[in-house]
């Protein structure tokens, strides 16, 4: 079982894809010649020729706009924003138009659109290179929202994310693009949307979380382990629908919740989640439901040291767990 | 006695707490249940009674002893409806169609005598009900929800075998059993409680685990026996009639539940997020 990191695993699983089916293109900023600003697309334009890897120009709203129209003609666009941050001009696109296809035409047609941007931060990529977009697009009907934060997830997620008829939104944690790394195994596996996955089994305090803060939480969970608390970590993977089953069956074990995201706290995806558990689960609670988060102010301070105070981590997960397990 | 595990407002867990429920609930229903069963008349029946409550003084028990607020009595009546108390009392007679349609095929039901009993009966209903309803607030409204973070298939099954080993006391009394065959009525039994469970936790769940609705279709269902009762010899489950039942229990279930057990939702529980968004794949 070959060993990849994250970024491998996009590239590998774009390059078999596309071998797969012919319907398959890519375009964005920098995908072909280049290979992507991250090289995720790195070879593919080699490969597949400049009609199937496609530059497009500096303007993520026409980019998202090509591959809308392609999609609705019967095409498999794989549209990449270059970083999350600058999706924004394609808002527009994606949630007026993209999300709404199936709805708007009763079911008669679909718009199988995947966006893949990275996103978060942690690299000093500062105001412009560091944002986490998913709580604005989680908001949205009709639009997946996958963060798959594994190797062997992203292999799964991507080919399935290839079949989905809808649009989806997957985002790719740029710091662990080449920090995770972990075996894929060689078969077409795949992982469907809307399941989560228990990462660790624990006992005492269920943490939700997803991206670079998957890492930070297992990293903490291990720690704990000698102060015997025995911590539960369940990654959503898709952060829209979520996979609610596997969130509360954790919780009504544990009593206890935390949720960890390095977007804002406030109204972030853990605002949801934290709702969830009260509304669902509110008997079985022992404890407040907890969010460790970036603080309410703009993603992200480029000093390193305030990009360090703002981004959660280890340290700052097992405090509040620790919190938690006090209760 | 000490429990051999902690069981404390500290030390709790729905696990635990199931276990406990269904551990105590059996000792004290059957402190009543074994010489109610055997001691004929009006004292066997008074310990019966008796022995119904202790399901709903196990639960109040274990909710102030580990200072939990499960049962919510003020939540009840918000959660039913006139259609649901409706639906509940007339499923037993679908349950157990198969034998009053035979006995009507066999010109053996009569009619007539079922409603000049009718009177008798209402009564009977009324205080089955509230036997039912104690039963139920223990079984359905305290123990389900603790197990509902299981498999839907095992809650069932495990529910299900326990409510037959809490009735056993009235399984082997010779009062309630007239077969002359005390094995198949024995394995009849255990049958009939694994197949009416699903219904019985189904309409619990339905209603955010109010015990009402799962206990109008226990006194439903044992109202639905007690006219086949009237109707002559007392052996319903373990000849052909019986059988049927047993049978059409199994075709009821797969027919209402094999989407749950497949981990399907029903159309009814699917939400609107489900229905704009419904994960189809392509090529």
């Amino acid at each position: 079982m070959p060993e990849l990191t994250n970024i491998e695993a996009v590239t590998r699983t774009l390059q078999q894809e596309m071998a797969r089916n012919p319907n398959i293109f890519i375009t964005g900023e920098d995908v072909g010649r280049r290979g992507g600003v991250f090289r995720a697309t790195k070879g593919l334009i080699e490969e597949f020729g400049d009609k199937r890897v496609v530059d497009s120009p500096l303007s993520e709203l026409s980019i998202v706009a090509v591959g809308l129209g392609a999609a609705l003609y019967g095409l498999r666009p794989v549209v990449e924003i270059q970083f999350a941050d600058f999706i924004a001009p394609a808002f527009n696109q994606l949630v007026q138009e993209a999300a709404r296809f199936r709805y708007r035409t009763n079911g008669d047609w679909t718009c199988p659109l995947l966006i893949r941007t990275p996103y978060g931060g942690g690299i000093g990529g500062g105001l412009y290179h560091s944002q986490s977009i998913e709580a604005t697009y989680a908001h949205v009907p009709g639009l997946y929202v996958v963060a798959p934060s594994t190797p062997y997830d992203i292999v799964g997620m991507l080919r399935y994310a290839l079949r989905v008829n809808d649009p989806v939104l997957f985002l790719e944690h740029k710091k662990t693009y080449r920090l995770i790394k972990g075996e894929v195994p060689d078969d077409d596996y795949m992982i469907p949307f809307v399941k989560a996955d228990v990462k660790r089994v624990g006992s005492d305090v269920t943490v939700v979380a997803y991206g670079l803060m998957l890492h930070e939480t297992l990293t903490a969970a291990q720690e704990l382990l000698h102060e015997d608390i025995n911590v539960e970590v369940i990654d959503p993977r898709t952060l829209h629908p979520l996979d609610q089953d596997t969130i509360l069956s954790s919780v009504k074990k544990t009593g206890k919740a935390l949720i960890v995201h390095e977007d804002n706290l406030t109204l972030g995806l853990g605002a949801e989640i934290a709702a969830l558990i009260a509304s669902e689960a509110f008997e079985f609670l022992d404890a407040p439901v907890m969010r460790v988060a970036g603080p309410d102010v703009p993603a992200m301070p480029y000093a390193r040291t305030m990009q360090d105070y703002f981004m959660p981590n280890a340290e700052k997960i097992a405090a509040a767990i620790r919190k938690l397990n006090a209760y | 006695m000490r429990l051999a595990f902690s069981l404390t407002p500290q030390s709790t867990s729905p696990l635990r707490e199931a276990i406990a429920f269904a551990g105590l609930t059996i000792a004290l229903t059957w402190l009543f249940w074994l010489p109610g069963a055997f001691l004929p008349g009006a004292l066997g029946d008074m310990l019966l009674g008796i022995g119904s409550f202790a399901p709903l003084a196990v639960a109040i028990f274990l909710d102030v002893w580990l200072q939990k607020n499960t049962l919510k009595p003020a939540t009840w009546t918000k959660t039913i409806s006139v259609r649901g108390v409706a639906v509940a009392f007339v499923t037993p007679f679908f349950v157990l169609m198969p034998i009053l349609l035979l006995r009507f095929n066999q010109g053996t039901l009569d009619v007539g005598k079922f409603l000049g009993d009718a009177r008798a009966m209402w009564f009977s209903l009324l205080v089955l009900g509230v036997l039912a309803f104690a039963e139920e607030i223990g079984w359905r409204a305290y123990l389900l929800p603790r197990l509902q973070t299981r498999p839907l298939y095992m809650t069932n099954l495990v529910v299900g075998a326990l409510w037959f080993v809490w009735q056993l006391p009235l399984v082997f009394a010779g009062r309630f059993n007239e077969s002359e065959n005390f094995r198949a009525f024995f394995i009849a039994m255990f049958l009939y409680a694994l197949l009416i469970t699903p219904f019985l936790n189904r309409v619990a769940r339905r209603a955010d685990f109010n015990p009402i609705l799962s206990a109008v279709l226990r006194a439903g269902l044992q109202f639905a026996v007690a006219i086949y009762f009237l109707q002559g010899r007392a052996d319903p489950l373990t000849d052909t009639f019986g059988s049927a039942t047993i049978i059409w229990l199994v075709i009821l279930n797969v027919i209402l539940f094999s989407q749950l057990w497949q981990g399907k939702k029903p159309p009814a529980e699917i939400t609107e997020l489900e229905r704009v968004m419904p994960l189809q794949v392509g090529d």
